[in-house]
């Protein structure tokens, strides 16, 4: 459901996403997102799907965790393909639970005609998005607004030559252009992930033409949606694991009621109380010393 | 009553009341439509106070006061379904001015319209319907010279059934509402609120689902017409804006489809197995292009309709046509679909509309609801002879659609028989576009 919150109500400026947490397993530890669930109305998660492959196979619930995924998940050609999709939603039905704080084994995990992940009745109250690179499995869940996410390794090696086109607007073409090849390869690697993780949270995946969806870049280094003139947008990349990029694209919402009926603050609510400045254990804030200004890389 | 109220706070009720024909009859409808929209005048004219222009202008407390010589039905209550759609030029003009003009006094009167709560959803979908054939338009212009926007067309056509679906789901509500004297039906109550007519549960299901399946929808349109090199200053993108926008005014956005969702978990286990399958009793509420009849209370509760997938499936079966033959293979995997639900629905005596699991079953529920109803009323426009809503068609894609949304898979292509209803719906939906006639179940013919 597209949503047009922005054009209804005032905004404050996007306010700067806490890193994604490490969670090693089922058992947690969840306290963190649910902390970040009440300060930012969204959380991400990060783990490998090693960490988590014997609790979730070992799990006798198994099969109704899976849901509608199990026949998916039975007759997948790969093995590593179908434990890879086993363990992914095992993370995400978790994730969303540590969000709403009710079992996993409640959640029914759906998709749309376009293929978008969604709790099945549960609509704009708990959205989700999830992806998985290699081992590295990334999930988003949000009380407040869409959200993507997106990850790619590092050590990707992608033509930007061959992709520029397909990826890039004309303007960020040639400011990549102009960069040495390695910091040209990097931030090429990081503008793709953050193009994937904004059409996954407008449900539009790689429908939508990135080559028409502009970025640029704050005093900071944070990434901003050229088009996003109300600053309904908030993005963010973050180095996982010291060998994945993370992006996250969230579109700030008024936090919808929380467990218990109580109404989960936003981040409108408080503009001053930002997240924790500390990334947490085996993640951090992509940096990018030396920046230019506003509207340049 | 009049069908439509002046705004409360622009003081100015219409002047000259001209009674129409009684609009419990769909001529009397058709007409009344028909004088409201020309009253309305030409939505594109920048000088035409209720014009798209003038009205993104107004916001919502801005909004003028309706029409001199607006017509009124009297002291006639039309039926529900022939209210919504005598108001269906109001809401396709405009969400906001709908709610002002009609909704909201429908349902702040002392006495609200049984159909009142039906009318936010109903005035979404002919809203949605208007960005469709604006994006159709554009598509089907494209595509004579630009070979990449034809990947659209599939898209449109996905629209256009499933909107097609949402409104068979409205009209079957609407028909299925008590009219004229609310009281009549025999109002029962749960001991829980107020007294709950028998369309209550079905309305649930529209106020649940509409909102969300027609905001999938304009989350579609918005991206092909930004494909297509339509940004967010242009006419078209801001109409979809203000209609995104506006939803939460008409009460068709997700906080009033949670409320609608909790009304159908209340009612999961509401009845227990001893439910008509063939639609006998049912057919009348799908037989959308005649006035309703006179119908048992309770009959249309959503298991009820639910459970008429089973006899309408049936009475596919055999045909030599392919697309009706792929239809009767989908529908009976949405027949199992439904005896599953209602097993797991048996199995809690209470649900409890804060339980996620609950919430899940009433999702399940109601796109099977809506499954039940877009082969109930292509099964009756096929005996009315009307040769694109009682097709396959569009039917096949909407349920294809559906099954694909509850998880399941759907059959196995047959070898020699493989329907792709899509090229068939795009056709009429690019004739409709360009011949100026509506996205509806009635293929009504629009004026501007």
């Amino acid at each position: 459901m597209v949503s047009a919150a922005g054009a209804a109500r005032g905004r404050t400026a996007a306010v700067a996403l806490p890193p994604p947490c490490h969670v090693p397993g089922p058992d947690g530890p969840w306290e963190e997102i649910q902390e970040q669930i009440e300060q930012t109305g969204r959380a991400v998660v990060h783990t490998t799907w090693g960490q988590w492959l014997t609790p979730a196979l070992l799990d006798p619930g198994l099969r109704t965790l899976l849901g509608r995924d199990w026949p998916r998940y039975r007759q997948h050609p790969a093995p590593v393909g179908r434990l890879s999709l086993a363990v992914s939603r095992v993370v995400l039905k978790h994730t969303a639970a540590a969000a709403l704080q009710v079992p996993a084994d409640r959640l029914d995990l759906a998709y749309l005609p376009g293929g978008r992940p969604v709790l099945r009745g549960l609509g704009a109250d708990l959205q989700v998005s999830l992806t998985h690179t290699d081992e590295l499995i990334v999930v988003g869940v949000s009380r407040a607004g869409p959200i993507g996410v997106d990850a790619e390794p590092t050590g990707r090696r992608i033509s930007f030559e061959a992709l520029r086109d397909l990826v890039c607007t004309p303007e960020e073409a040639e400011l990549l252009a102009a960069l040495p090849e390695k910091e040209r390869i990097d931030r090429f690697l990081r503008l793709w992930t953050l193009k994937e993780a904004y059409t996954k949270a407008l449900g539009h995946g790689m429908r939508r033409r990135f080559s028409a969806v502009g970025f640029g870049w704050d005093a900071t280094g944070t990434a901003r949606l050229s088009e996003d003139t109300a600053g309904e947008w908030a993005f963010a990349t973050h180095l996982v694991e010291e060998r994945f990029l993370v992006s996250e694209a969230h579109r700030q919402e008024a936090a919808l009621a929380g467990p218990g009926g109580t109404r989960a603050p936003s981040l409108a609510d408080e503009p001053g109380r930002l997240p924790s400045a500390e990334p947490s254990q085996g993640t951090g804030v992509i940096g990018f010393p030396g920046r230019p200004g506003p509207g340049t890389w | 009553m009049a069908l439509t109220r002046p705004v409360p706070r622009a003081g100015r009720p219409p002047t000259t009341r001209i009674p129409p024909g009684p609009a419990d009859e769909p001529a009397g409808a058709a007409q009344y439509a028909a004088r409201l929209e020309a009253l309305l005048g030409d939505p594109r004219d920048p000088g035409n106070p209720y014009g798209r222009s003038a009205l993104r202008a107004a916001g919502h407390d801005g909004l003028p006061a309706p029409p001199a010589g607006l017509p009124g039905a009297g002291e006639v209550q039309p039926a529900a379904d022939q209210l919504a759609r005598a108001l269906r030029p109001l809401f396709r003009r405009d969400l906001a001015l709908a709610h002002a003009w009609s909704i909201r006094p429908l349902l702040s009167a002392p006495m609200p319209h049984p159909a009142a709560a039906l009318l936010g959803p109903a005035a979404l979908l002919a809203s949605a319907s208007g960005v469709l054939r604006g994006a159709t338009r554009i598509v089907d212009g494209l595509s004579r010279y630009e070979r990449g926007a034809r990947q659209w067309r599939p898209v449109l056509a996905s629209v256009f059934a499933d909107l097609l679906a949402c409104e068979s789901l409205t009209a079957v509500a609407l028909r299925s509402c008590p009219d004229r004297d609310p009281g009549a039906a025999g109002p029962a109550t749960d001991g829980q609120g107020p007294p709950r007519q028998p369309g209550d549960s079905l309305a649930a299901v529209v106020g649940y689902l509409v909102p969300q399946l027609v905001g999938e929808l304009l989350g579609d349109l918005e991206l092909v017409l930004n494909e297509c090199g339509f940004g967010d200053d242009t006419p078209e993108r801001r109409s979809l804006a203000k209609i995104l926008g506006d939803r939460a005014f008409a009460r068709a956005d997700w906080t009033a489809a949670s409320a609608a969702q909790a009304c159908i978990v209340r009612g999961l286990n509401a009845a227990d197995g001893s439910l008509p399958d063939d639609g006998t009793e049912l057919a009348a509420l799908f037989r959308v292009t005649e006035a309703p009849s006179a119908r048992a209370p309770g009959t249309a509760c959503p298991q009820a309709v639910a459970a008429t997938l089973a006899g309408a499936t049936d009475r596919l079966a055999g045909s030599d046509d392919a697309d009706t033959a792929e239809l009767a293979r989908v529908g009976r995997r949405l027949v199992i679909e439904q005896r599953a639900l209602r097993v797991a629905c048996a199995a809690t005596a209470v649900h409890d509309p804060a339980d996620p699991a609950a919430r899940a079953l009433a999702d399940r529920q109601a796109l099977l609801v809506l499954a039940a109803t877009a082969l109930g009323v292509r099964e009756a426009a096929a005996g009315a002879r009307l040769p694109f809503l009682g097709g396959a068609g569009w039917a096949l894609l909407v349920l294809g659609r559906i099954t694909r949304r509850l998880g399941l898979p759907l059959p196995l292509p047959l070898p020699d028989r493989t329907p792709d209803p899509q090229p068939g719906v795009w056709d009429e939906l690019a004739r409709r576009a360009a011949n100026g006639v509506d996205c509806d179940l009635y293929a009504t013919r629009l004026l501007w």
